[in-house]
């Protein structure tokens, strides 16, 4: 008897961890097939360079003629300016071809305002004096059809500056 | 044992129980409003202020118990004026429940996230180009686009270049941004311009930034520009003026500047003597029109923590976008009721406004409807006397430059 009244309460609880897991799990419905990015050079200084030579994301398997946008997934303690824990930095977007291939250049914007994390002055320029760029390091990139919701995934390094002679 | 058997059915029950929200839970009535916005970036100056002043009047309206029991859910990101980050922030927040509309702070902006507007069946701001005009859609702008406001300001300088005692018509200059803001009141403004005879110059166009505009007001004062209409968002068009006022051009050209022109408390407050006579052509009410609007003064009063003589003018720019969200609420809640709200009834909702005088007198007569995507078609002049932006004209109904030019 008491087992069978030990197995019964075991029922119940696996019943409940079930409908909540089944409700909130997205791989179980089945998500799109994956994209295919590359990043441009993948490992980066960052100086004003890149304003005149972005980074490239490159990639194949969006929807056709959709939009992707292209995030810098933040490591926990890494802040960006404007951009609240948990949420993803920006690093370009542009519009995927009639095949589903893409190729974007980081926007000036998101070089500023994510890499470099620039002050702005009244007059829309960009302030480096208040900048405090992201630190050195690896991080996930991420880029999404915003139709398809196809991702792809890469890595962009930030390497630390060239010590001054 | 009989304790482990009752903490393991609470947790079971706790666990089913929460994989099923909204039918075990009673839920408070919410409606949401992205504000895909610019806190910190490039036009925080404008567009951060009239966000602050949106998600203040949506909470003023949410104290008092919200539209019809239904409070309004603020999100406000600071996408520091990057498409990318815009569009980020939209995937995040695309299925927040009952997201009716999305507002976007530059036109560049409006059209990256117009697919996705589609695809979600909501509605979208967008800031004056008229091209959301000519193409109707689920984009609203939240002005009278930019080329109505630009004929607007032709009539004006053709009636006072007539008032001041001369005859025929004057020779009116451009200096704007060159970028595609910049550009857009030609769109129509130019051929406006032809149809009531005024001698309009090339445009002049300048890079976003500039700290110093005498050639441009050199090259216009040369070709012999009676007047010159300023675009940009101040300090730009202040800093315009300024230039002109130590060229000494201020003495015998008339500056007229667009809706995002000196701000009492920027520019003017800046540059009063630059400033004075200068005149602004604006579809939201201005300068002492903003400090004798009783809610408006209500609501600074209570969150904005300054005294009212420091209002800035784009503060009727997020009042309108909250009210206009308001009074669309309203009517959706009445023609569909709570469990079917949704983008689509905000849309139609959307298209009855039309001759609600929504703001209070913030804004001219609303003009959304089947056939119209201008929040109106009123616009009203001022004019920076004193170090004070004081009204010259009453709202008066701007030409509709937009028919006039081929998308």
């Amino acid at each position: 008897m008491k087992g069978i009244a030990l197995k019964t309460w075991f029922l119940f609880l696996a019943v409940g961890i079930l409908a909540s897991g089944l409700t909130g799990c997205a791989t179980l419905k089945g998500g799109p097939p994956g994209a295919i990015l590359q990043v441009t050079p993948d490992k980066i200084i960052l100086t004003p360079d890149l304003l005149k030579n972005p980074v490239v994301f490159s990639g194949s398997g969006f929807g056709p003629n959709e939009i992707v946008v292209i995030e810098l997934i933040l490591p926990k303690g890494v802040k960006v300016k404007g951009v609240p824990e948990g949420e993803n930095g920006a690093l370009g977007n542009g519009t995927s071809d009639a095949k589903g291939n893409i190729e974007i250049k980081m926007g000036a914007m998101s070089t500023l305002n994510t890499l470099f994390q620039v002050g702005w002055t009244p007059l829309i320029k960009p302030d480096f004096k208040q900048a405090s760029p992201l630190p050195p390091g690896t991080y996930k990139v991420a880029a999404t059809g915003m139709l398809s919701d196809r991702v792809g995934k890469a890595q962009l390094t930030i390497l630390p500056p060239p010590e001054k002679k | 044992m009989k304790r482990k058997r009752v903490v393991l059915l609470v947790v079971a029950l706790v666990l089913a129980f929460s994989a099923w929200p909204g039918q075990v839970r009673a839920e408070e009535k919410t409606a949401a409003f992205l504000d895909l916005t610019d806190l910190t970036g490039a036009i925080a100056g404008l567009a951060g202020t009239a966000s602050k002043i949106c998600e203040a009047t949506i909470d003023y309206f949410n104290k008092q118990g919200g539209i019809d029991g239904v409070k309004v859910q603020y999100i406000g990101v600071d996408t520091r004026y990057d498409v990318a980050r815009a569009l980020s922030a939209y995937k995040r927040y695309r299925q927040t429940p009952h997201l009716l509309l999305a507002n976007t702070i530059s036109t560049g902006l409006g059209k990256a996230i117009y697919p996705l507007i589609e695809r979600d069946r909501i509605i979208n701001y967008t800031p004056g180009d008229g091209e959301f005009q000519a193409r109707l859609s689920r984009t609203f702008i939240y002005s009278t686009p930019y080329q109505d406001g630009f004929a607007a300001a032709l009539d004006w300088m053709k009636e006072d270049w007539q008032k001041t005692g001369h005859t025929g018509a004057p020779v009116v200059g451009f200096l704007s941004w060159d970028n595609p803001y910049g550009r857009e009141p030609f769109r129509g403004g130019k051929e406006y311009a032809e149809k009531i005879g005024v001698n309009l110059l090339e445009a002049e166009l300048f890079p976003v930034g500039s700290l110093k505009h005498d050639v441009w007001l050199n090259r216009l004062a040369a070709k012999g520009a009676n007047y010159i209409y300023v675009g940009g968002v101040d300090p730009t068009q202040t800093n315009v003026i300024r230039d002109a006022h130590a060229l000494g051009l201020t003495k015998k050209i008339q500056f007229v500047t667009d809706y995002w022109g000196p701000d009492r408390s920027v520019g003017v407050k800046a540059h009063p003597d630059a400033l004075e006579n200068a005149v602004v052509v604006s579809c939201f009410s201005r300068g002492t029109d903003t400090l004798n609007h009783p809610m408006m003064v209500e609501i600074w009063k209570q969150y904005m923590k300054t005294p009212v003589s420091e209002m800035l003018g784009a503060s009727s720019i997020g009042f309108s976008w909250a009210m206009h969200y308001i009074e669309g609420l309203r009517i959706a809640m009445k023609d569909v009721g709570y469990e079917k709200l949704d983008g689509e009834a905000m849309y139609q909702a959307f298209m009855k406004l039309k001759g609600h005088d929504v703001t209070k007198g913030a804004t001219g007569l609303c003009d959304y409807s089947p056939t119209s995507r201008r929040m109106s078609r009123y616009v009203k002049f001022y004019r920076v006397k004193s170090a004070e932006v004081v009204p010259i004209t009453d709202w008066r109904v701007a030409p509709d430059a937009v028919s006039l030019h081929k998308f």
